[in-house]
């Protein structure tokens, strides 16, 4: 039943995915702490828009400001944490279409209707906060009746949502102590789609686990956008599992996003002279036999961050722009380039942050 | 031609927990594993296995912290446990460790450099502070650190690279001849593992050193090459070189194993593969098995499954090119 | 190093230790002080003054019942006390180190001896005994007295350090320890004890208040060695001579003052010392 065409509706999905409407937009986001030595920008400007029905990967190495970029959108910041400037519009169905609301704007009333009803979290670790002396189901059902179904409803759900994830209706009755850490993991994910929301932000959902559970973890995800239609936002250090699940991803470092496009795109033809190193130190089973590169240098941290680009020190094609002036996040017009003597190809919507191509300085160095 | 002795080896070591006169539930976490390690050819040996198969509970018994309850870890073909102090330590010399969590293996109350100095004093390697300033100099060349950038410093200074690399320093100060990695590289960041593994190659093409490096991640097994050796449940069951045993693993567990890595290639996709054995199978079995001494560990989540699988425990059975305790191969095994 | 960082972050830490090193320094001078005070004359013999004569420019805290001036005798009842206290911190606190890390480094049999005997001395009852030893001891000298003060507060803080040791002696430094073949003493004394500092001045200052409190607890009712001049015994003078009804307060109050501000100066350092050690109790910082 779910083997049966999963492989049709996946690829249809995923085409559908190309003319969908946006669904989250983020606008400079930024995140800083307040510190008696002037604010730490852990997140310092991003931009990126997630699709309906869209997985969207977001990648980065630690450190690199990626969960709390997600924190800042779901307006979990605390302090001496805060959200200096940024956008966050999500289009919240109502009656005969949606609109836009800016996530930022909204009181905590409204926040909270958002939540779980339109917007669910699954945070790093989650499977660790299971309440261990609640039943499995009864912590779903104590979820949606919070969120505002009627206790009888929410009972009658439970068998579904556990099969959606994969896991027999039997379930219900155990305590987390009895599942494993990957059975664990899919309950959580099945009381975040109880609702069934249009967008879930699973911050590293298979960290921790063993490779196989983590197959399963993720084939879960995948599963749930073609029954539900959800997108969901993934957030990993790990590149392979992006490699395998997501339509779209961004690619972080040192609190920026320096890049977006097709995951396809980004793993065939990175722009960043970053992605393209950190795609090139990935193991690949099965390859030939060579020594892999690897980034020399350390990545940077918020309590100091280098001037202009934050890749400078690191970056084998460093400019003297590059020490000046930080490269802005630019859509780079799709077809065939020389950037920096490497042939490319830019296919539609993929973004980078990088001055070897948006500056004219650029231009020189790449021969064009 | 003789044999010569292994350097360093486990013969046929096992270790139970519990069982004393207080507990009467025991947990087999080694069950009867046995490999060596000789002076020459250096070799890397890749231990990969799940958490909980016994990875760490061998890589302690090699290190001498703790103690086999079956079986002997012998160095220079003696008992370990049955050394004298001037032996001992020179065994402690000779095999060295780098450990999972690159915060925890430093003491925070002193700085990093620490590390060298305590090594070069209880192994008496230098005889003047200039003497023992070059051997950390040149230790620190070989991982590619810059003293400047790194002596002086507090661990919480450094990143997690920088830590793991001053442990590999510490180990090259040491002129090991066996480095027994536990994990080294799932707590740093991708480009940092491949610089950390390309230090243990050259470790073994320049210095001779063999290493055990434990890990659940198979691509690195496959990028260090060399050997590997499969664990399930405290038990090796397969082992051969990396090259034969990704390209055609003989044990369910193994292809299990293989099937569930993430290729960092968008255009090799799961859902174009049939989906893993684990999802068509009842939700409650992911749940390890209880021990059985005289069965195949892996039979409930085995889709070959046959009756001798429960009754008779497979031995490693010799193949061509690899060996697998799998009651599959049991006909043609040599 | 930790007292730096001690004296760095908690305010109330400072403000004790400024407190009790102006009264070491205090009781430190108190020869000259008291010359200044009453000349040449012996500060302890009687019938030098007035008897019970009010503040003035000359006795700020006037003259007792036996015509010697109160304030010298504070400053001598201040030595003394903060003698007893610290000698009795001392040694509480060697033995509890010594306890507390081989209990907790060794395990086992030696851990589990170790636990037992420091489980007995928390057990007895630390007044009671107190009062009957006093009962047949009348004259201690200080040093004695701190012991026997020191063999009742130890094992607290032997505990405590125990508990941490144990946690410690898990840590992966450890292990690298071992594995560069140091020996357990060495082990203990260069990897543990570095980190363990806190506890052990906790331990320490712990034991010097409850030692000072212990003897000044005794004296008031009465019990305590009568040899030695200090501040619970001038409370329990002026108590005797019933000089609150006399309306010679002052008498009374100079030695309590001094010994509130002992005491206040050691629970100031108590509480600053907790607060750097142990991070739930210091405020946000937002780190």
């Amino acid at each position: 039943m779910l083997e049966a065409g999963a492989a049709i509706v996946a690829s249809q999905a995923r085409q559908d995915a190309e003319d969908r409407a946006p669904l989250l937009q983020v606008e400079d986001l930024r995140v800083h702490y307040a510190s008696t030595a002037g604010p730490y920008r852990v997140v310092d400007g991003s931009t990126m828009t997630i699709n309906r029905h869209e997985l969207f990967g977001l990648a980065g190495e630690s450190g690199c400001g990626k969960s709390t970029l997600v924190e800042g959108i779901l307006r979990l910041i605390k302090p001496p944490g805060y959200v200096p400037t940024g956008r966050v519009l999500f289009s919240l169905p109502e009656a005969g279409g949606s609109r836009p609301v800016d996530l930022m704007r909204l009181s905590s009333k409204q926040l909270r209707a958002l939540r779980w009803r339109h917007i669910s979290y699954v945070p790093q670790g989650s499977m660790n906060s299971l309440n261990p002396v609640m039943r499995i189901g009864d912590q779903i059902i104590d979820g949606m009746v919070t969120h505002g179904v009627r206790a009888e409803a929410a009972r009658q759900r439970v068998p579904e949502l556990l099969e959606l994830v994969g896991l027999g209706p039997e379930l219900a009755h155990l305590f987390p102590h009895e599942l494993s850490g990957g059975m664990k993991q899919r309950a959580i994910i099945a009381a975040a789609v109880a609702l069934n929301p249009q967008l879930v932000v699973a911050d590293e959902p298979t960290t921790a686990l063993d490779v196989n559970v983590q197959r399963v973890v993720l084939q879960t995800l995948a599963h749930l956008r073609r029954a539900l239609g959800v997108a969901i936002i993934i957030v990993s250090h790990d590149l392979p599992v992006h490699a395998q699940l997501v339509d779209r991803m961004a690619i972080m470092y040192a609190g920026r996003v320096i890049e977006i496009g097709s995951v396809e795109a980004v793993f065939q033809s990175p722009l960043h002279p970053y992605t393209r190193g950190l795609v090139a130190s990935i193991p690949r089973i099965g390859g030939p036999r060579e020594r892999l590169p690897g980034i020399p240098g350390v990545a940077p941290s918020p309590l100091s961050w280098p001037s202009g680009c934050r890749f400078h020190p690191r970056c084998p094609y460093a400019m003297e722009v590059c020490r000046r002036a930080e490269p802005v996040l630019t859509e780079i017009s799709p077809g065939p380039r020389v950037v920096a003597g490497h042939p490319l190809t830019v296919s539609p919507g993929q973004s980078t942050a990088c001055h070897l191509f948006t500056s004219s300085s650029a231009e020189r160095a790449n021969g064009g | 031609m003789a044999v010569s002795t292994p350097l360093l080896e486990l013969q046929n070591g096992s270790v139970v927990f519990g069982g004393g006169a207080l507990s009467r539930i025991t947990t087999v976490a080694v069950d009867n594993v046995s490999f060596q390690f000789h002076e020459q050819p250096p070799r890397i040996l890749s231990m990969v296995g799940e958490s909980g198969s016994g990875k760490t509970t061998i890589a302690r018994c090699l290190l001498g912290l703790a103690e086999p309850t079956g079986g002997r870890v012998l160095w220079r073909g003696k008992d370990i446990c049955r050394l004298s102090s001037d032996e001992f330590r020179t065994y402690r010399r000779e095999v060295q460790a780098v450990f999972q969590d690159p915060y925890g293996i430093y003491n925070p109350y002193y700085r990093v450099d620490r590390v060298f100095d305590v090594a070069i004093r209880k192994f008496g390697l230098a005889s003047s502070p200039a003497k023992s300033r070059e051997l950390v100099f040149d230790a620190l060349r070989a991982v590619d650190l810059r003293p400047d950038d790194t002596l002086g410093r507090y661990p919480h200074q450094l990143s997690g690279g920088e830590r793991q690399r001053i442990m590999l320093a510490r180990a090259y100060l040491l002129r090991p001849k066996v480095i027994i990695a536990d994990e080294p590289i799932s707590m740093l960041d991708a480009a940092v593992r491949t610089l950390f593994m390309n230090i243990l190659l050259d470790f073994k093409e320049q210095y001779g050193v063999s290493t055990l490096f434990i890990t659940h991640d198979l691509s690195t097994a496959y990028y260090l090459g060399g050997d590997i050796l499969v664990m399930e449940h405290g038990r090796a069951i397969e082992a051969g070189s990396v090259d034969s045993v990704m390209d055609h693993p003989a044990h369910p567990y193994t292809q299990l194993l293989l099937q569930s890595v993430p290729r960092p290639d968008p255009r090799q996709r799961w859902e174009d593969a049939p989906p893993p054995i684990t999802w068509r199978r009842p939700a409650t079995v992911e749940r390890p098995a209880p021990q059985r001494r005289n069965s195949c560990l892996f039979a409930d989540r085995c889709p070959y499954v046959m009756e001798v699988c429960r009754q008779a425990r497979p031995r490693l059975f010799r193949l061509a090119d690899q060996q697998a305790a799998c009651h599959l191969h049991a006909e043609t095994a040599v | 190093m930790f007292l730096l960082n001690a004296w760095r972050s908690s305010a109330k830490f400072r403000l004790g230790a400024a407190l009790l090193v102006l009264l070491c320094a205090i009781a430190a001078l108190h020869p000259l002080e008291v010359r200044l005070l009453i000349g040449d004359a012996d500060p302890l013999a009687t019938g030098t003054f007035d008897i019970f004569d009010d503040p003035s420019i000359a006795h700020p805290f006037g003259t007792d019942r036996y015509g010697r001036d109160v304030l010298a005798l504070v400053l001598i009842g201040l030595l003394n006390s903060l003698e007893v206290g610290l000698l009795a911190g001392a040694i509480s606190t060697i033995l509890d180190v010594m306890v507390g890390f081989v209990a907790g480094y060794k395990g086992g049999g030696v851990d589990g001896t170790l636990r037992t005997v420091t489980d007995m001395f928390l057990v007895i009852p630390t007044l009671p005994l107190l009062i009957t030893l006093s009962a047949y001891v009348r004259s201690l000298s200080l040093p004695v007295l701190g012991l026997i003060l020191a063999s009742f507060s130890w094992p607290f803080a032997a505990r405590a350090i125990r508990t941490q040791v144990l946690s410690l002696r898990s840590r992966p430094y450890i292990e690298l320890a071992r594995m560069s073949v140091m020996s357990d003493a060495e082990i203990i004394a260069q990897e543990l004890l570095p980190n363990l500092v806190g506890y052990i001045a906790l331990g320490f200052a712990g034991a010097a208040l409850g030692a000072i409190g212990a003897l000044v607890g005794l004296e008031v009712i009465g019990l305590g060695p009568s040899n030695t001049m200090d501040l619970g015994l001038l409370i329990n003078l002026a108590q005797q001579w019933g000089v609150l009804s006399l309306g010679k307060w002052t008498v009374f109050t100079a030695p309590v003052l001094a010994l509130v501000s002992l005491f206040v100066a050691m629970v100031l350092i108590n509480i600053g010392l907790e607060e750097t050690f142990n991070p739930r109790l210091r405020g946000v910082t937002g780190k």
